[in-house]
């Protein structure tokens, strides 16, 4: 398993896409001070807003362009026949492929986190009374949680990538999933509420309650908006957080191995 | 010569791509401008969903939108309809619901409503929904208690409210005092001045720092006058009849000007009071024409 990890993890941080991303996250990190300015009082808030959209803007970029890449491209490329020819199960390649995407994705993690905690830090020098509110310790649990969602997500795409025969239909199905994961507990808030009489179909109804067992919540991870505020959440309400991301990581990278287990390559 | 040509081009291209960048940009400011064109204000129901999980970051782009929407309109002296208003409400709505914690929709919306179109109950409405999310933010309970006690003269309720912000962590010391003497200085203006500089202390916004500035100095002005009177009715033991008695009688070297440009004049009860109303007459007309 660890060859194949290392492997991953060496092709991984070759590839240019990576350094485009690099970019991308700090120029939303410089925008943070841009934009601090134009808010009156709040500026700490608008801060931790930006530097943490940077982390989790880059790190789905990173999963929708180099994860999926790197779990198609032994597909694409029929490079997987050379690997299966050695001794590696294909159980260990499901397991070895995800470590080495988990890796990269901490090691980006790690360098973009450190990056905004610099760029608060500078932020906080210059406006030292518009951070009243913001708290080192909610932050980096924000930091985490993202990274769990990022795993999860990952394990998503690569489920997808063990059946599907195309990078682009992996992306598409792994992007929808996530849109819907983000955005069906505020679709139920909303069809909770009666809209001045509009009756809402009953097959509308129970294709979103039933959505939610099988659609991973992404949202649950979302701490940003407490992050910016300085509010912690308490070590108890994380495990049942932290308990739901790795069960559900566990039960896709299970499901992704059965399935390559019997796939047939032709 | 090979080197130098393409690099004249490049440098010549750049110059047009400057040249024509503030012109098509204020054509197309003017085209919206006149087809009369808003900001769009999407539900929150909408924003939340579409937002997925940057609601913080879209709660700071939507506030940002609705201080360039009034702030451009104050600034270009445009006319404000109370339909702009209504929408900058919905806007300033539409953020709380994104980032309910988020303090800059409180505060701007809050000061801006009650000194610009004089939308008290609005600007009310707005600082109580922090209540629910900041419930120990001395800061809003003060401003609330503020709204009350100097624009809709309820002292009953401003004393009440600035007394609460006094028990708050965090509070300014003076709360407590203010809160106290609230109902027995109840409309007198050196009181008011005293709440509006301490205000003015924590105001970072220009266009709200404007309306406090401008305030205070006609209550300065006030103050100067009211201060003659008592001069003169206790050497005097009589009561002027009018502002220029008090020139007259060396008790003032001329009259202060009023910034919102009335007149200071005597009531009948010896206080000072202004033509403006404490409202710019430009501003003042306007929301008579409109009424």
């Amino acid at each position: 398993m660890w060859p194949v990890a290392a492997i991953t993890f060496l092709e991984g941080i070759r590839s240019r896409v990576l350094y485009g991303i690099f970019i991308f996250a700090c120029s939303v990190i410089l925008l943070s001070f841009v934009f601090a300015h134009f808010f009156m009082q709040d500026i700490g808030k608008v801060a931790v807003d930006f530097n943490l959209a940077a982390l989790s803007l880059a790190g789905l970029l990173m999963s929708l362009s180099i994860s999926v890449d790197l779990i198609g491209k032994d597909l694409d490329k029929k490079t997987i026949y050379f690997v299966l020819s050695k001794p590696i199960s294909r159980n260990a390649y499901i397991l070895g492929k995800y470590s080495g995407i988990l890796l990269i994705s901490l090691m980006a993690y790690l360098i973009i986190a450190l990056l905004t905690c610099f760029a608060l830090m500078l932020l906080q020098s210059f406006h030292a009374d518009y951070f009243k509110n913001f708290a080192w310790l909610p932050y980096m649990q924000a930091v985490f949680l993202d990274y769990i969602k990022i795993s999860l997500f990952n394990a998503l795409i690569l489920f997808f990538g063990s059946f599907s025969t195309s990078s682009f239909l992996n992306m598409m199905f792994s992007l929808c999933i996530y849109i819907a994961g983000q955005s069906y507990s505020d679709v139920i808030r909303f069809l909770s509420v009666q809209h001045h009489g509009e009756q809402i179909s009953p097959v509308v109804h129970y294709v979103i309650q039933t959505s939610k067992y099988i659609v991973p919540n992404f949202e649950l991870f979302d701490m940003k908006i407490l992050a910016a505020h300085g509010r912690l959440m308490a070590f108890s309400d994380l495990i049942p957080i932290m308990g739901y991301g790795f069960a559900y990581i566990a039960l896709l990278v299970g499901l992704s191995m059965i399935i390559f287990r019997k796939k047939e390559f032709l | 010569m090979k080197r130098i040509l393409p690099l004249g081009i490049c440098l010549g291209l750049m110059g047009m791509i400057l040249f024509f960048y503030p012109l098509s940009f204020a054509t197309k400011e003017k085209y919206l401008r006149e087809e009369g064109l808003q900001p769009t204000v999407l539900p929150s129901e909408i924003t939340g969903i579409a937002a997925l999980d940057f609601k913080g970051l879209a709660a700071d782009f939507q506030l940002l939108q609705a201080i360039f929407f009034i702030g451009q309109k104050i600034d270009r002296s445009e006319m404000i309809t109370v339909e702009d208003w209504q929408r900058f409400i919905r806007m300033i709505h539409a953020v709380i619901d994104l980032d309910p914690y988020f303090f800059d929709p409180y505060y701007f919306a809050g000061a801006l409503l009650a000194w610009g179109p004089g939308m008290y109950e609005d600007a009310i409405g707005i600082l109580k929904r922090a209540l629910d999310h900041r419930p120990d933010d001395a800061f809003i309970l003060f401003r609330i208690g503020f709204v009350y006690y100097y624009f809709l003269n309820d002292f009953e309720n401003g004393a009440r409210y600035i007394a609460t912000a006094a028990q708050k962590p965090n509070a300014p010391d003076f709360y407590a005092p203010l809160a106290a003497r609230l109902s027995y200085y109840a409309g007198d203006t050196n009181f008011s001045l005293l709440l509006l500089k301490s205000m003015l202390k924590d105001t970072r916004s220009p266009e709200i720092r404007k309306y406090y500035e401008k305030r205070i100095l006609a209550l300065e002005g006030m103050q100067i006058l009211e201060n003659a009177v008592r001069r003169f009715q206790e050497e005097r033991q009589d009561s002027p009849k009018n502002l220029e008695e008090l020139v007259d009688a060396g008790f003032l070297d001329s009259i202060p000007e009023d910034p919102y440009g009335g007149h200071f004049y005597l009531m009948p009860t010896g206080r000072i009071y202004t033509t403006s109303k404490l409202v710019e007459i430009k501003e003042h007309s306007q929301t008579v024409l409109e009424n």
